[in-house]
């Protein structure tokens, strides 16, 4: 598992770089949508390798009473190794959405500079003011 | 303390209702109005109750400990708020006072600016590495539209720079705090730092570190990675350029700060010290010789950020209490001035339609006023004795002598003197100069000098006060230097002392 997720990152990193060094906008857009889904990969290995695992669903028996930081709280007093740590997954959904923003804005931008120049082919934009 | 929440809440209700009020200026400028000045008043609060160090928390939800979202203010959060709130302002009046056109203030300019300076301020005061993320994607959404709207085909292709680069910026960002989460299972900066502070492998504290580093500095402008910067900022509109010459690069020297002497400081001694100071003294000399190559007063201004943003962190890179202090001094009088001479150059445009200096000319006889501004505001920058960029330069330079770290201290003086020829530069071609009938004709003020004129008087105050403003940078540099408060505040008292990791 480990392997299989390191060596996914890889390829979706190398293809995102090289992507990214093309000239066509077009396809910079692509690179960075690999390169946003390998740094995506690389949070979800944070919730561990367990494979067996399951949701981290807790049966109320499974709860106890605790006092952390003069609060009482409830905790389980379930063997973590059994569940998957859920943090990941949300912060990984909240990447998905801010970095769907991001390339939609960017395929925008690309479609407005197909628009006003002509040419999405990053060397042939104008350079200065002379237009 | 819920009213930590306020400086991030009230701008984006704001931009809320603003996008409601799509067709009346008016209504627009007074809910913007409301929500910055709001904001100016509740920061300097928040920094008054602060000045004697301590630190403030909110941990949103209720969560216990550090499992939760927990924003953090700090006295060096406090100083950035300020300043961002009063650059805000700045703007805001120089946009009411025409500084902007009415169309482009109409059909998007207030939400947007709104955005960004929420996302700012939620910079400053997040207390985890993954708030701070959104801050930043929050941050850059919101400058992508205000650089891009005005739309000339060159603005396309620097934007475009521009937002490749800090999307790149953004993913290495995730991967960071994906390792990060994998290897210590936790984002929040408190915790992180005690966890670190612990961990047995120090190589993985570096290479983290150095990760975070290159984020960072895209967002700063560091040295290898500011090529963006020069490029893109001279093509914004003039108006909104004071903020982003001020505040947005300085979001990426907080986070420096903040991390590399709080998260990371157990890889200091070794690795991060000569790292940064190196990138320091590359940062300051390469952007003073690009200024010194350009022709147009914005792009000269854009490339004294690169240069300026290397003063900073050589301050960051000696890592004394008082290296720590000359470089917050810095960046005070750094965002101050900075604004102002970008807003001098807006009100010059304004005025003659152009920024290239070969068509500029006798603008001292056409309009003395802002020439007087420029005149004190360059000289501020360039660190001339008794103005105030020569405090901040100063503590540096005799702490830098202090460390025995000549080279670096032989580089900022020549950083300083180039500083000034470039300013002569502009002044011999922008204010003097020009020929007899062009230095005839005077030309009418802008009504928007006078927010100039607000921004270039704080710059005074800095000058006058800044005894305080150094005593209340020494505090803020003394709770960087001893983490030990900051982690105590957000993490509940720890067992070992965080603070001896590094002595």
């Amino acid at each position: 598992m480990e392997l299989l997720t390191a060596g996914l990152v890889f390829v979706l990193f190398a293809g995102g770089f090289y992507l990214l060094l093309q000239r066509s906008l077009f396809n910079v857009v692509l690179g960075l949508a690999l390169c946003s889904h390998a740094s995506l990969m690389v949070m979800l290995a944070g919730s561990g390798w367990n494979v067996e695992a399951g949701a981290p669903i807790l049966e109320d028996k499974a709860m106890v009473e605790m006092v952390v930081d003069g609060e009482e709280v409830t905790v389980s007093r379930v063997d973590t190794e059994q569940y998957v740590d859920p943090l990941p997954q949300a912060l990984i959904l909240t990447a998905i959405v801010i970095g769907f923003g991001l390339l939609s804005f960017f395929m925008v931008l690309v479609a407005r500079t197909y628009e006003s120049t002509g040419t999405i082919e990053a060397g042939e934009l104008p350079r200065e003011n002379e237009t | 303390m819920n009213i930590i929440i306020l400086p991030i809440l009230f701008p984006l209700v704001a931009a809320a209702l603003c996008l409601f009020a799509r067709y009346s200026l008016p209504v627009q400028r007074i809910v913007s109005g409301i929500a910055t000045h709001t904001v100016l008043g509740l920061v300097l609060f928040l920094a008054a109750g602060l000045r004697d160090g301590g630190v403030m928390t909110l941990r949103v939800g209720g969560w216990p400990g550090t499992y939760g979202i927990v924003l953090v203010l700090d006295l060096l959060s406090a100083i950035m708020l300020v300043l961002s709130a009063l650059v805000q302002t700045a703007t805001w009046w120089f946009c009411i006072l025409g500084g902007m056109e009415k169309e482009t203030e109409l059909r998007y300019f207030h939400p947007v600016f709104l955005l960004l300076t929420a996302g700012v301020n939620w910079a400053f005061v997040t207390g985890d590495l993954f708030n701070l993320f959104v801050s930043f994607e929050l941050i850059l959404i919101a400058s992508y539209v205000l650089l891009i709207k005005s739309g000339s085909p060159a603005t396309l292709r620097e934007g475009s720079k521009f937002v490749v680069l800090n999307v790149i910026a953004g993913v290495l960002f995730l991967t960071g705090a994906g390792l990060v989460y994998g290897l210590y299972g936790t984002l929040n900066l408190a915790d992180l730092a005690v966890k670190l502070g612990r961990s047995q492998h120090q190589e993985m504290v570096v290479v983290i570190g150095t990760l975070f580093l290159v984020v960072f500095g895209i967002k700063a402008g560091l040295f290898p990675l500011f090529f963006w910067l020069p490029d893109a900022y001279p093509r914004a509109p003039a108006a909104v350029l004071p903020y982003f010459s001020g505040i947005l690069t300085k979001v990426g020297v907080y986070c420096l700060y903040r991390c590399h002497t709080l998260v990371f400081r157990a890889g200091v001694d070794e690795w991060f010290q000569p790292l940064i100071l190196a990138i320091g003294g590359a940062t300051m000399i390469v952007g003073v010789l690009g200024a010194l190559s350009r022709n147009s007063f914005r792009e000269i201004l854009s490339f004294h950020i690169v240069s300026q943003i290397g003063y900073m962190i050589f301050g960051l890179g000696l890592f004394t209490q008082n290296g720590l202090t000359g470089g917050i001094f810095y960046i005070m009088h750094h965002i101050v001035v900075k604004s102002s001479l970008f807003m001098i150059a807006a009100c010059v445009i304004l005025q003659t339609g152009t920024d290239r200096l070969e068509d500029l000319g006798g603008l001292m006889a056409k309009s003395p006023f802002l020439a007087g501004l420029f005149l004190f505001a360059a000289f501020s920058l360039a660190g001339l004795p008794p103005l105030s960029g020569f405090y901040g330069k100063y503590v540096l330079v005799l702490e830098g002598i202090e460390r025995d770290q000549l080279f670096y201290v032989v580089l900022s003086v020549i950083t300083s003197l180039l500083t000034l020829a470039s300013m002569v530069k502009i002044w011999m071609y922008a204010f003097m100069g020009g020929d007899e009938n062009a230095r005839k004709a005077a030309l009418p003020r802008p009504g928007a000098a006078w927010a100039t004129f607000g921004l270039v008087s704080l710059a005074a105050v800095v000058l006058i006060f800044s005894g305080p403003l150094m005593n209340i940078a020494e505090t803020a540099a003394a709770s960087l230097m001893d983490p030990s408060i900051y982690i105590d505040a957000v993490h509940g008292p720890v067992e070992t002392d965080v603070a001896e990791v590094r002595p």
